[in-house]
């Protein structure tokens, strides 16, 4: 037997390839992190802080050890990947927020990265890395940004052109990342209803069992390139089929999560795969229950129940076996677990739970609870959502996987509704990642009313001359108290 | 002026296209070759390389390879450049049927990605096009210098149509702001992230544990550690066996007969799945988990237990086992050792499936597994195959005499006197092997017959026996033969073997014929009569006895003459010289 990981390449790497890759590897994260740093404390101290020029020289030296190789080493983001020269890096859990800052550093410099020679100097970077945060150039590209940089007498540092020519990239892209991200989104929300409506018609070859694979290839794929906006469709709530919507969103959550923690291509496509069709076992519980108005009584709990163990079973009989099947299997019977044994179904079974389980559980837990369905009627309001998870961090969830998950999601979820100190309400779009507490808004309205336009800020804005944030929020506001259907909002443009 | 360019251009472009033609012609017929070999064989290999040897020559004269993909063929600008019509190994129908339609092949490939590439090619193809998906094993690839473009068959307005608009309703924003604005308290959450732990009755005295989410968005070594522990463990679990042992588990949790035939009804369909794809190691993970689960079910009350004894028997019925030979008649490489594994984790009562099994497999090495695995089966239940030696095919009679001998209990013995009766040579040849390995000295007596057999091999190695274990109960038939009158018809080797063996079985009683044969004087093909004699003198040097020794000193005494010099040189070589000659000569 093979692990599930190991794919036969046909193609042996001599150990001590294998260990200049990790070497390079581990240097290329460390590299990264260390220009992240940088420039994070560029954009808060004067270049004169001792921290700033601490931070700078560890860079230097960091430089210093990788140019032992090259001329030149350069940072480059290709597609949401992270790019030391021309190898990938394969970004872990603590690499994850320096990674996706540098990314959207490069993205609002308009750059793809940058690029250091070997001659470079401490003052040079000084300089570069304290103009980078501040420089007011209309149109930032990188040949804007270099002849800037030439004007300074910055010779050794860079920046490497984006591969899209287009000048006013800003919006057309956004707009097409958008789209996609949509369009990967209902893919799989067709694929979850074609094989969950119909999984008795299964023809002979396995057509559903590619399909649903290849949703989550594409899921994967989008989560790399932009998290936001595939967190951002998970918060529409007004599918007519809410158990597919929901596969689609848990699974979602689950490959962002399992992104964050390092977890290889292969198995992102098993986890993302198990929680599409954790609740499986859901074909069977007539439609009637499951879109029951009132509350359900302890019968219609225990039909509830079955899911799991049907769900099991019904994946086995449906999918050949694989190690997606095999996941799905065990994310099915054990979602409804708890880390401490207790949930349901209540079977005489000596394992702890699966990894995927715990990670499952946690997301589903979320959403359903975030949607108002199943657990009770209304959705819980989002401040309450993150606090019950926490408080039941000891018994139902791995506390963790939870911190993981908090920081993805955000402290205020993409959906809420904020009051701002500024008197603006406010509607998350986006969680920031390297400031959970200040995520991207929308401005809906102020004391005055409803706002025509509606711009996205950023609450990390900072206001540099009085030294503080421009806003603030007071506190998250229960949109279903008011009636405000925030769906409008949500993949507006 | 203007034509030459024109002609060399459109010659350039000949090229292009004939040398692309070339890489895909040569790929196709690696692809087509190497699904005949296993996957570890040489030639795959050396065909992988020629391949990637044609497209790293083209990629470097004119660049990335580009086209697109049709359902038989491959085209650029509406040119053919490759086409197959067969139904196995067809490259474009391959690659067309998982919705490729367009193939690229930049310069930065490396053989590496190539070979990656050629291998998930063949996986399909081997898969049959039930059980792999060639987009789904690029995906996993993640090939930085190889790209396709999929067809989708999906449009984005069906889904939409799902969503309901949003309702419009009239919100005052203004007294929302103003209402909140009067709130004063702190939400929930951060009372919690401050450690204001009020909020969490009951909770607080767990400190430990709140702690994590204190500092939320920063992982200290000790969580960092934590998570990759956690990864790491789940690294090690071969998922598929988990999802076994929770089917089993279920299974024997169900309460509800409805629910458990359910279960059962699952088990059996995964089994069939599993077999289908030829997941060996899986099905002997299951079957050993059914016996455990059978085990514990036979410990409780009602008709479980007999169900699933059902199901358990089906593992090696004869349908079942008609697949697997299907399956090992269908190519010559296959899993042996699982399904080896397979075949040794049958119940008893699979065994004769197995011995016709043995009959209808058409090659070798799959004979020799299944022999292997009746070999090792067989220990306990050396009747069921004993009873194969009344099969009508005697392949399979021979093979069950061979599995009586390689397991090697004395009981299998009895089915050999059957087995030495029958009429096929190969059958007999094989009992007198399976005979020598079973029988104690006394139960030679079986083979006495057989020193008259017509086949001069199972003769020779009956002879062979008898002298080797000095069995003398033979020496009378030895002698008959010996003194007949066909004796002197025989070739020269067996009748060296059959004096041999006299002497060996008859000792001192063998002496008398050995002395005639020895004095007997002969005017006809005296060569022949002279290396009878030889060998005679030779025999009786095998007696070591007082008598012997006598006959062969005064054979050496006699006038001189080949005879007397061989005498002489067994004097020498039998102790009765100097210890140091002992070594020479031979
Ligand atoms: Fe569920
Ligand atoms: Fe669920």
């Amino acid at each position: 037997m093979t692990q599930p990981e190991a794919i036969n390449s046909g193609v042996q790497l001599s150990d001590a390839e294998k260990r200049e890759i990790a070497n390079l590897q581990a240097l290329g994260r460390d590299l990264a992190t260390q220009l992240y740093v940088c420039l994070k404390t560029a954009s808060f101290y004067d270049p004169r802080n001792d921290n700033f020029k601490k931070q700078i020289s560890k860079f230097l030296d960091l430089l210093h050890v990788a140019t032992d190789h090259e001329s030149h080493l350069s940072i480059t983001d290709v597609d949401g990947y992270l790019f030391l020269n021309d190898q990938r890096l394969k970004i872990k859990l603590d690499g994850y927020l320096a990674a996706k800052y540098l990314q959207s550093q490069f993205e609002n410099l308009g750059v793809a990265g940058m690029e250091f020679s070997v001659k470079t100097e401490l003052e040079e970077l000084e300089k570069a890395f304290s103009q980078v945060v501040r420089s007011d150039l209309k149109v930032r590209n990188a040949e804007n940004l270099n002849d800037y940089f030439r004007g300074l007498e910055i010779k050794n540092i860079k920046f490497i052109p984006s591969l899209t020519i287009d000048d006013c990239r800003d919006d057309d892209d956004d707009e097409s990342e958008r789209t996609s991200a949509k369009k990967t989104f209902f893919q799989a929300l067709s694929v979850v209803q074609q094989v969950m409506g119909g999984f008795a018609q299964q023809k002979k070859r396995n057509t559903n069992f590619f399909k649903a694979k290849r949703a989550i290839h594409g899921i994967i794929d989008e989560i790399i390139k932009n998290e936001s906006y595939m967190l951002e469709l998970t918060v529409l709530r007004n599918y007519d089929q809410y158990t597919y919507k929901h596969s689609v969103n848990v699974s979602v959550f689950a490959v962002a999560l399992g992104i964050r923690l390092g977890l290889s291509k292969a198995r992102l496509a098993e986890l993302g795969f198990a929680a599409l069709f954790h609740d499986f076992g859901k074909t069977r519980i007539p439609i009637d229950l499951l879109n029951k108005p009132e509350s359900f009584n302890a019968l219609d709990w225990s039909k509830m129940h079955e899911h799991p163990i049907y769900g099991a079973k019904a994946l086995a009989q449906a999918f050949p076996m694989d190690s997606h099947t095999a996941r799905a299997m065990l994310v099915a019977f054990e979602h409804h677990k708890n880390i401490d044994g207790t949930g349901y179904p209540y079977i005489n079974r000596a394992r702890p739970m699966n990894l995927f389980s715990r990670i499952v559980s946690m997301c589903d837990y979320f959403d359903a609870v975030t949607s108002g369905r199943v657990y009770s009627k209304k959705p819980m309001p989002l401040d309450q959502v993150i606090m019950q998870m926490i408080k039941q961090a000891k018994v139902k969830f791995d506390p963790y996987l939870l911190k993981v998950l908090i920081n993805i999601i955000g402290i205020y979820p993409v959906g809420s509704l904020l009051l701002l100190d500024t008197g603006e309400l406010a509607l998350v779009v986006a969680n920031n990642m390297n400031d959970i507490f200040r995520p991207d808004v929308r401005i809906l309205a102020d004391t005055r009313g409803k706002k025509e336009q509606t711009p996205v800020v950023q609450l990390t804005e900072y206001d540099r001359e009085n030294e503080k944030y421009v806003r603030n929020v007071v506190h998250l506001v229960d949109p279903e108290k008011y009636g405000i259907d925030i769906s409008e909002y949500i993949l507006e443009s | 002026m203007q034509t030459d360019t024109k002609v060399i251009e459109e010659q350039a472009e000949r090229e292009i296209y004939e040398g692309l033609s070339d890489f895909l012609n040569v790929f196709s017929k690696g692809i087509k070759t190497s699904l005949i070999y296993p996957p570890d064989n040489p030639i795959p290999r050396e065909f992988k390389k020629s391949c990637w040897n044609k497209l790293h020559q083209h990629i470097q004269e004119f660049g990335l390879i580009e086209f697109e993909v049709h359902a038989s063929s491959f085209m650029l600008n509406g040119e053919t450049i490759h086409e197959s019509r067969t139904r196995e190994g067809n490259l474009p129908h391959v690659l067309h049927r998982d919705g490729i339609r367009r193939l690229m092949f930049k310069e930065t490939i490396t053989q590496i990605e190539w070979e990656q590439f050629f291998d998930d090619i063949l996986t399909v193809m081997r898969a049959g096009e039930d059980y792999e998906d060639l987009v789904n094993l690029f995906w996993q690839r993640d090939f930085g210098s190889i790209d396709y473009d999929v067809v989708e068959d999906f449009s984005l307005a069906e889904i939409e149509d799902g969503f309901s608009a949003p309702e419009q309703q009239e919100v005052e924003y203004s007294e929302i702001i103003l209402s909140e604005s009067q709130v004063e308290t702190k939400n929930a959450l951060d009372a919690l992230l401050d450690g204001s732990e009020k909020e969490l009755a009951g909770l607080s005295e767990d400190d430990d544990f709140l702690g994590i989410f204190r500092n939320i968005q920063e992982f200290g070594p000790s969580e960092k550690a934590y998570l990759e522990d956690l990864m790491a463990a789940d690294g090690e679990l071969i998922i598929e066996f988990e999802s076994i042992e929770l089917l089993l588990d279920i299974l024997l949790s169900e309460d509800e007969l409805g629910n458990f035939d359910e279960s059962l009804l699952t088990l059996d369909n995964m089994f069939d799945k599993m077999l289908d794809s030829e997941q060996f190691p899986l099905l002997v993970y299951l079957i050993q988990g059914m016996k455990k689960c059978y085990a514990e079910l036979q410990k409780k009350s009602g008709p479980r237990a007999d169900k699933f004894k059902d199901s358990l028997a089906r593992v090696g019925d004869r349908i079942r086992i008609s697949r697997i030979t299907n399956l090992l008649n269908s190519s010559e490489w296959q899993d042996f050792d699982g399904i080896r594994l397979y075949l040794e984790e049958l119940e008893w009562k699979s065994m004769p499936s197995l011995i016709w099994m043995l009959g209808e497999l058409n090659n070798f090495p799959a004979r020799k597994m299944v022999i292997e695995a009746l070999i090792n089966k067989g220990r306990d239940r050396i009747e069921i195959i004993g009873n194969a030696i009344h099969d009508s095919r005697w392949y399979v009679v021979r093979n069950a005499v061979l599995i009586l001998g390689e397991i090697g209990d004395n009981k299998g013995l009895s089915y050999m006197r059957k087995a030495l009766e029958h009429f096929d040579e190969r059958v007999r040849w094989e009992a007198v092997v399976a005979v020598e390995k079973l029988a104690s000295k006394s139960d030679l007596k079986i083979l006495i017959p057989y020193l008259k057999d017509e086949s001069e091999r199972i003769r020779h190695k009956v002879i062979e026996m008898f002298s080797q274990n000095r069995y003398d109960p033979a020496f009378e038939a030895i002698q008959e033969i010996v003194k007949s009158s066909q004796f002197n018809g025989m070739g020269f080797e067996e009748q060296k073997n059959l004096l041999k063996a006299l002497a060996f079985t008859g000792g001192d009683n063998a002496l008398p014929v050995l002395k005639k044969i020895v004095k007997k004087r002969s005017f006809f093909s005296a060569r022949a009569s002279q290396k009878k004699k030889e060998a005679a003198v030779l025999a009786i040097s095998l007696i070591e006895t007082e008598d012997a020794w006598k006959l062969i000193e005064e054979a050496a005494n006699k006038k001189k003459g080949p005879l007397a010099n061989l005498a002489q040189l067994i004097l020498d070589k039998k102790g009765r010289v100097a210890a140091d000659r002992n070594t020479e000569g031979d």
